[in-house]
């Protein structure tokens, strides 16, 4: 009979043991696994060295024709300039020549791009330049410079821009040509008179503008404080009152007053 | 009984040390590097072959464009001789 303590202690010793054997058989089973036959490496340098050399092949290659696109390009460059130069050269105009065309194209073109932003009222005030503009880009037209497309082309802008301008005054004009009209009506259910003929939304949104329908409509109204019913009334463009206007305006008061 | 553990448990263990200290037939230290310098050479390279595929798709477009211009600069010179022969 093996005593209690001896039992004990082989089962402590089987223990230790079996957890070094544990140990040792993972230390030796990982690193194993890493490492890769002799064959599989002979393998793996051979399809490497293949995929380098058509790679370094491939890189040979790219680089060959990058090169000649390089070359191509800096000879389309040269086809380019001699081609402008050759086209300038037809118009048979010198560099100075060149140069004092360039400026005066330019000073239209700023020109232009001035009147272009105005307000309908500010571009009526200027639409006498339109004209001289129109003049000076038929000039410029007229030179045999302007046959080359470098300068037509930019031309043909201008006197596109010059149509708009023109196009805009010509309706400025035929909305002064065509002003609102106003027939009167009853003073006893409308209360019509110019004071609030003037003050409606539709006509000026304020009364004081009142002396400009009485002016636009002098041969019909003598007495501005009595409008006929039915009258038709010429109602002008809005805006500040003239010199006209305000006399008249005065004239009326002066004239109530006595 | 106690005896013949104890040997099956050496053997195992000499077994074990055998193969972790390199009896297999694998490749040399040196000759793993020499499969590493060459999987990134290759590694560069690919890079290398994808930047000049990428430049010289740049520069073929640029060939077009220019090509597109020197049609354009021709027709210009058409033009001007043209309107050279007819003024307005």
């Amino acid at each position: 009979m093996t005593d209690p303590q001896t039992i004990k202690e082989n089962n402590m010793r089987n223990r230790v043991l079996y957890l070094a054997v544990a140990l040792l058989v993972v230390a030796t089973v990982s690193p194993a696994q890493n490492k890769i036959s002799k064959e599989e490496w002979q393998k793996q340098i051979s399809d490497y060295t293949t995929q380098r050399n058509n790679l370094k092949n491939q890189l040979a290659s790219l680089t060959k024709e990058s090169d000649g696109l390089r070359a191509t390009l800096a000879a389309l460059d040269n086809q380019i300039q001699s081609t402008r130069d050759e086209t300038l050269a037809l118009t048979g105009a010198t560099d100075a020549a060149r140069k004092e065309f360039e400026r005066r194209l330019q000073d239209i073109e700023s020109w232009v791009a001035a009147l272009l932003p105005l307000s309908d009222q500010d571009l009526y005030v200027h639409r006498f330049e339109v004209d001289s503009m129109q003049a000076d880009k038929d000039r410029l037209m007229k030179e045999r410079i302007a046959s080359a497309e470098r300068y037509f082309e930019r031309l043909q802008k201008i006197q596109s821009k010059i149509d708009n301008l023109r196009a805009t005054l010509a309706h400025i004009n035929s909305t002064e040509e065509s002003e609102q009209q106003y027939v009167v009506r009853a003073w006893a259910k409308y209360h019509d008179c110019l004071w609030n003929i003037s003050k409606k939304k539709q006509i000026y949104d304020n009364p004081f503008l009142w002396p400009k329908i009485w002016q636009a409509n002098r041969n019909q109204i003598k007495d501005p404080d009595i409008i006929r019913i039915g009258e038709h009334l010429k109602i002008p463009a809005a805006g500040g009152l003239t010199t006209a206007e305000k006399n008249a305006e005065r004239e009326y008061w002066s004239k109530r007053h006595t | 009984m106690k005896g013949m553990r104890n040997i099956s448990l050496f053997l195992l263990l000499a077994s074990s040390a055998a193969l972790y200290s390199g009896c297999s037939s694998g490749p040399s230290a040196d000759e793993l590097a020499q499969l590493d310098q060459l999987k990134s050479e290759v590694e560069s390279l690919k890079k290398e072959v994808a930047a000049k595929a990428v430049e010289k798709e740049t520069l073929e477009m640029q060939v077009k464009q220019k090509r597109d211009e020197l049609a354009a600069a021709e027709n210009n010179q058409k033009l001007t001789r043209e309107r050279l022969k007819s003024p307005q």
